[in-house]
């Protein structure tokens, strides 16, 4: 027993060191696509896409995975954030470095309001709930017709600039949003160490449990959504500058199903495997679309069996599997 | 006028969102499910109507055979699918019936789903009714009718029946049913046709008016939703009254602002509300 | 009195499950709440803990009127409570269960940045604490691992870690082996004498009680039927009475 404790440390420190190696070259690789993509413009917007996809995939997570909280109409702070950013560029500045804050300052401010009614209420009547936020977003896109261009979208959003310099190159754009999802990355997994993040998987692990050690659970779980929503919000600015569009589309419950499909795939609570699922999601999806148009069958499908078979996600799987061979390789070293 | 005849229409729209409902706080009662999928079935209703009358069924014999076909669905998923994840935790229950939602959706987008299309009344119940200056049209009249008439069977069938008093008993607490012996896999295969077999009914009938394409029960289940929210989770009697006050406040907003405008009147009166009473209008929701 | 509560009430529908009910405790004390099932111990339990509201009466805690309190409000001055079903974060370290309650008592639940040092003191604290139960060596298996008899020990270590002045327990024995329940009494007597924290049980195994407890509270039918030494209530007649009509299990 003491020898195994013992032992415990050195193996974490490098299993630590290992994750750590593995997380680098996969951040470089990811940093690396404008360099062999650069014959086909294409392939760069699909990988752009995907880095979006993965940064609204790790806000559901930081919901999700941190509170238990589910979500079933992430798209609505998403679609809310695309809307907002696209309609301040026409009107105020396409200066990105100020819409940007506004459009987060703006969500922070609604998602708080709206948050302190839905956190308040049991798992179910929150799902429900935000299953309903979704259909009300979507709503408010053909009240306010007028503005945002209704069923059409809306058009025309100028070119961003940033410090006044304009963004229109795909491989700065890519580098640009790869690099605003590598520090959500890393404030995600810094904000899991905190006491924050410690006290968030509380909830999520028993919420009666934690309020009797005195955890202000409402609050808690009013910090969780609000950084959920705002992170979403800040992935649909970016979507709308970097297409010069939104549509009502984004804001569909099919859009919804996708976030959580990215974070259900890539196993809730994983942070590094909702943002894997999304690449992995996107670029599939564009492939299977492009073969057949019926990808809705095959995605709700795929849905319910992931449900069934892999609760935790494959990425989840893939893990639960990997511990086992080298719990297995150490056993037989030992 | 308009006041009067817009009533008229709520308590109508109301009554077809209280037999949808019904069949939403049943499977809730029964397994604890928030059967998301529940807007697909009252889509698969309505474009099985279609598919019925393209065949040269007449309206009728679709009224029928939707729902037993729907309803024979709804066993076999419930057997086939929902049985997989019976004890797994609540979250598991809810992205399922989602990505069932999903799945249901895209087989209809598939099968003439695309397009809007309307089921035409039978000759038998066109024309209107006239009360004093208030006109409404014979169908909508049926359809209340038939919507009340299946809400009041189904209620009366749950009171004086052995399978009403196992739904029942279930119902309050799924531990006790356990315990009085209850086969809960028949009783959960059942409960979920019958509850399948109520949406799809509501969409046949609801085809000549709210029309038929594979995404048109979204609006009413967010509508049902709205309704069990009100109700208070689980309530039988706060879903009979909330339906029809929600029925009342879209057909009032649509009348006067326009129908998205008054989906979102809605919403925020039922966030209003929880503020206060998280339990619905009689404090019976469950809040486990 | 360290918990002083007066004529409390509580219906659930017609059934008065609690009915003007006074309970008082001295200040470290071990005070046992016993009864036939369907007593109203445990709805006694929940009232006093903020998980119910009372209709009617008052509780007073350490000279604050606490009727009606949150959990989250009571766990901060003091007040906590074990669960009758084990309730601990299954899927988090032993180790993090008790710092998580360690950090709440401090007032760092929300805190974004942490200072190694401070996580340094949690941590030996944690182990201290777990010391005192006899979990040490099990810091970083999951809490949802453990045995049965050494979750309810860590159920009762994070409550400890509030540093509360009471500490109610929900049948501490219930479901568990011979030996187990000898080790967690053993536990419960020792947390009183090396900690001077007062502690309520509500408690099923009347022989234990009686041993364990200064005092015991007898309830049947929603009312107090006896209070006093357990010596008092061996003999007390009416307790006789609930013992042969009511369900005592053992």
């Amino acid at each position: 027993m003491s020898d195994h404790t013992a032992t415990m440390p050195m193996h974490a420190a490098a299993d630590r060191r290992m994750k750590g190696l593995a997380l680098l070259v996969a951040a470089a690789a990811g940093a690396s696509v404008p360099l062999w993509t650069g014959n086909v413009p294409f392939v760069l917007i699909l990988a752009s896409q995907a880095v979006i996809a993965a940064i609204v995939a790790l806000s559901l997570d930081l919901l999700m995975g941190s509170t238990g909280l589910l979500s079933f109409g992430h798209a609505a702070w998403y679609g809310f954030g695309a809307y907002l950013t696209g309609l301040a560029a026409k009107m105020l500045t396409p200066e990105m470095l100020l819409l940007l804050p506004l459009t987060v300052a703006v969500t922070i401010l609604l998602s708080a309001i709206i948050g302190f009614v839905l956190v308040r209420q049991i798992g179910k009547t929150f799902a429900i709930l935000t299953l309903a936020l979704g259909q009300i977003m979507f709503a408010l896109v053909f009240v306010m017709s007028g503005i945002t261009g209704g069923e059409d979208g809306l058009q025309g959003i100028p070119v961003p600039t940033a410090l006044g310099f304009q963004i229109a190159k795909p491989a700065v754009w890519y580098w640009l949003l790869y690099g605003i999802l590598l520090a959500s990355l890393a404030g995600a997994f810094h904000i899991r160490r905190s006491p924050l993040g410690k006290s968030w998987l509380a909830i999520r692990e028993n919420t009666e449990r934690a309020r009797f050690i005195g955890l202000d659970t409402g609050t808690l779980k009013l910090l969780s959504y609000v950084v959920s929503a705002s992170l979403a919000a800040l992935a649909g600015g970016l979507f709308a500058l970097f297409n010069g569009a939104a549509s009502p589309d984004m804001l569909n419950w099919f859009e919804s199903g996708k976030v959580l499909m990215y974070v259900v795939l890539g196993g809730v609570g994983t942070i590094i495997g909702p943002v894997i699922g999304a690449a992995v999601f996107t670029v599939t999806e564009h492939y299977v679309s492009s073969v057949t148009n019926s990808w809705l069958i095959y995605f709700g499908g795929f849905f319910v069996l992931i449900v069934i078979v892999a609760p935790g996600g494959l990425f989840g799987a893939g893990a639960s599997l990997w511990a086992r061979i080298t719990t297995a390789r150490r056993g037989a070293s030992a | 006028m308009l006041a009067a005849s817009l009533a008229l229409n709520g308590l109508v729209m109301g009554s077809v969102l209280l037999l949808f409902s019904l069949g939403l706080t049943l499977i809730y009662g029964v397994g604890r499910i928030v059967n998301f999928a529940h807007g697909a079935f009252f889509s698969l209703g309505a474009m099985a109507g279609i598919w019925a009358a393209n065949s040269g069924l007449p309206f009728w014999a679709a009224l029928i055979v939707a729902p037993l076909g729907v309803g024979l669905l709804g066993v076999l998923l419930d057997w086939a699918v929902f049985a997989r994840i019976r004890d797994r935790p609540m979250v598991d229950s809810l992205l399922l019936t989602f990505g069932l939602a999903l799945f249901i959706t895209g087989v209809l987008y598939e099968f003439g789903g695309r397009n809007v299309q309307i089921l035409a009344i039978p000759p038998s119940l066109q024309g209107i009714v006239s009360l004093g200056a208030i006109k409404l049209p014979v169908y909508r009249v049926f359809l209340s009718a038939l919507a009340i008439l299946l809400t009041v069977a189904l209620l009366l069938f749950l009171k004086n029946s052995d399978w009403g008093l196992r739904v029942r008993a279930a119902n309050d607490d799924p531990e006790m049913g356990a315990c009085l012996g209850i086969d809960r896999e028949n009783l959960m295969h059942s409960v979920v046709g019958v509850s399948a077999a109520l949406a799809a009914i509501s969409g046949v009938v609801g085809a000549p008016i709210f029309t038929a394409y594979a995404s048109v029960g979204d609006k009413i289940l967010i509508l049902a939703f709205m309704t069990v929210i009100l109700g208070g989770l689980g309530s039988l009697r706060g879903a009979i009254v909330a339906a029809y006050v929600v029925g009342l406040i879209t057909v009032f907003g649509e009348g006067y602002f326009g129908g998205q405008l008054a989906l979102m009147l809605l919403f925020v009166l039922v966030m209003a509300m929880l503020i206060n009473w998280p339990r619905g209008f009689f404090g019976e929701g469950r809040t486990e | 009195m360290i918990l002083e509560a007066t004529n409390i009430t509580k219906h659930f529908g017609g059934l008065k499950a609690v009915n003007g009910v006074d309970l008082r405790i001295v200040p470290a004390s071990i005070h046992s709440i016993i009864g036939p099932n369907g007593a109203g111990k445990t709805t006694l339990f929940n009232l006093i803990t903020g998980a119910i509201t009372p209709a009617a009466g008052t509780v007073m805690f350490d000279g604050v009127d606490i009727t009606g309190w949150s959990p989250e409000r009571l766990a901060k001055i003091g007040l906590a409570r074990t669960f009758q079903r084990t309730s601990v974060f299954r899927n988090l370290s032993v180790l993090e269960n008790i710092a998580l309650a360690i950090r709440s008592r401090e007032g760092l639940s929300r805190s974004i940045w942490q200072s190694v040092r401070s996580e340094e003191a949690i941590a030996a604290e944690a182990m201290e604490i777990l010391g005192r139960v006899r979990l040490r060596g099990y810091e970083n298996s999951k809490a949802g691992a453990l045995a049965h008899g050494y979750q309810r020990a860590l159920d009762i270590a994070i409550g400890l870690a509030l540093k509360p002045k009471l500490i109610l327990m929900d049948e501490p024995l219930a479901g568990m082996s011979r030996g187990d329940r000898e080790t967690v009494a053993a536990l419960i007597t020792s947390l009183r004498s090396a900690l001077g924290v007062t502690i309520v049980v509500v408690e099923h195994d009347v022989s234990m009680v009686m041993r364990l407890s200064d005092r015991i509270t007898v309830m049947q039918h929603g009312q107090v039927i006896a209070d006093a030494p357990p010596a008092e209530i061996r003999d007390n007649e009416a307790v006789r009475k609930a013992y042969l009509h009511g369900s005592f299990a053992t």
